[in-house]
């Protein structure tokens, strides 16, 4: 009984830090970014890959607290958009096309945030509509447009308990679904669900500037 | 020490970790009050109307300004944005020299706009080497 019972703690400790060993792996990963630690960011407008013509100005609203809230000075966003528009570049694609070192010249910002977004729609399959956003993050350095983080982020959310069993999905479920049921689609939450995860630890952004735990944290990230 | 007992208690813990990390990011207050900061500027994308947002972002500066929080980064920029826009010169450089003492990190940036807006207050004949502000400043 008791032999079964030290299994029982020593599986998931060992499994932990087999997990940890495959983490601590791809730490080369950071290099780029700890060797010039921005301390301000320029989110640029947001490449929509789809159909839905609303979402780049609700994914853009969601993004700068998140952003901020890793301690970064954030350039605001909407005032960004307007002078772009101002230099004749309306069109995100062509404003992601620029030379890093334009953002430099231009805002004197320190790395410059380029989003797509790839997925931002409502499936319905039989009677369950699953809502997803899945989105591109891409940050580089201005003065060398080198890359200095990149990720995948999204958030999925279905009715009809997709959750599985999993606490942590069920949550998640929950505290989405009152808006999502709505009769035109909300997907802030979503949003907000993906900028939170996308930004931080272990995959996310250090701690900035006016963080606590600025240049402390480098330990929890992969 | 008997370890069955020992790994029972121990066997409780990662529970009890969860719990307390899930309760720790609830109370987390964050470093800035945003107020209903994404709501306006969802609302300024939807509708291309800054001046819907201005009452909200009157009141979220007098919270700043009664020793609240610090105010999160390109609020006073933005607020100063929104005067410019309106004609009213002297409170945009006011708040974009805000912006610049709160986040030296914007310095180029508001020093390229105050600029922008002195021309436009003084007009002379000057080749501008700076990016333009929106010329509709007016309503």
């Amino acid at each position: 009984m008791s032999r079964m019972i030290r299994l029982g703690v020593l599986l998931p400790v060992m499994l932990l830090a087999v997990t940890g060993c495959a983490l601590s792996h791809k730490r080369t990963d950071m290099n780029a970014f700890n060797a010039h630690r921005p301390r301000s960011i320029l989110v640029v407008p947001v490449v929509n890959e789809t159909t839905e013509l609303s979402a780049p100005g609700v994914f853009m609203s969601t993004l700068t607290a998140p952003l901020a809230e890793r301690g970064y000075y954030v350039f605001p966003v909407y005032l960004t958009e307007m002078l772009f528009r101002d230099l004749g570049l309306s069109e995100a694609g062509h404003i992601h096309q620029l030379p890093p070192q334009r953002f430099y010249d231009l805002f004197g910002a320190d790395a410059v945030l380029f989003v797509t977004i790839k997925d931002w729609s409502t499936k319905y399959i039989v009677i369950n509509s699953s809502v997803v956003v899945s989105m591109h993050y891409q940050l580089k350095d201005t003065r060398t447009g080198e890359v200095l983080w990149e990720r995948d982020g999204g958030a999925v959310h279905s009715s009809g308990g997709a959750a599985g069993g999993n606490p942590l999905a069920m949550l998640v479920v929950a505290a989405v679904s009152a808006a999502v049921n709505a009769v035109a689609t909300d997907y802030r939450p979503l949003a907000r669900q993906a900028n939170g995860l996308v930004f931080l630890p272990p995959k996310g952004l250090p701690a900035g500037p006016y963080h606590p735990a600025y240049q402390m944290d480098g330990a929890e990230f992969e | 020490m008997d370890t069955g007992r020992f790994a029972a208690r121990f066997h409780g813990l990662p529970v009890v970790v969860i719990l307390a990390a899930s309760l720790a990011g609830c109370a987390k207050p964050g470093l800035y009050d945003w107020g209903d900061y994404e709501d306006q500027l969802a609302d300024r994308y939807a509708k291309e109307d800054a001046a819907g947002s201005e009452l909200a972002l009157r009141e979220q500066m007098a919270r700043y300004q009664t020793g609240g929080r610090r105010a999160p980064p390109g609020f006073y920029a933005d607020y100063g944005f929104l005067l410019f826009r309106r004609g009213e010169d002297a409170g945009a450089i006011a708040y974009f020299e805000k912006e610049k003492q709160t986040y030296p990190e914007s310095r180029a940036l508001m020093d390229k706009l105050i600029e922008k807006v002195r021309q436009k207050s003084q007009p002379k004949p000057e080749p501008a080497d700076v990016p333009a502000v929106p010329q509709d400043g007016k309503p």
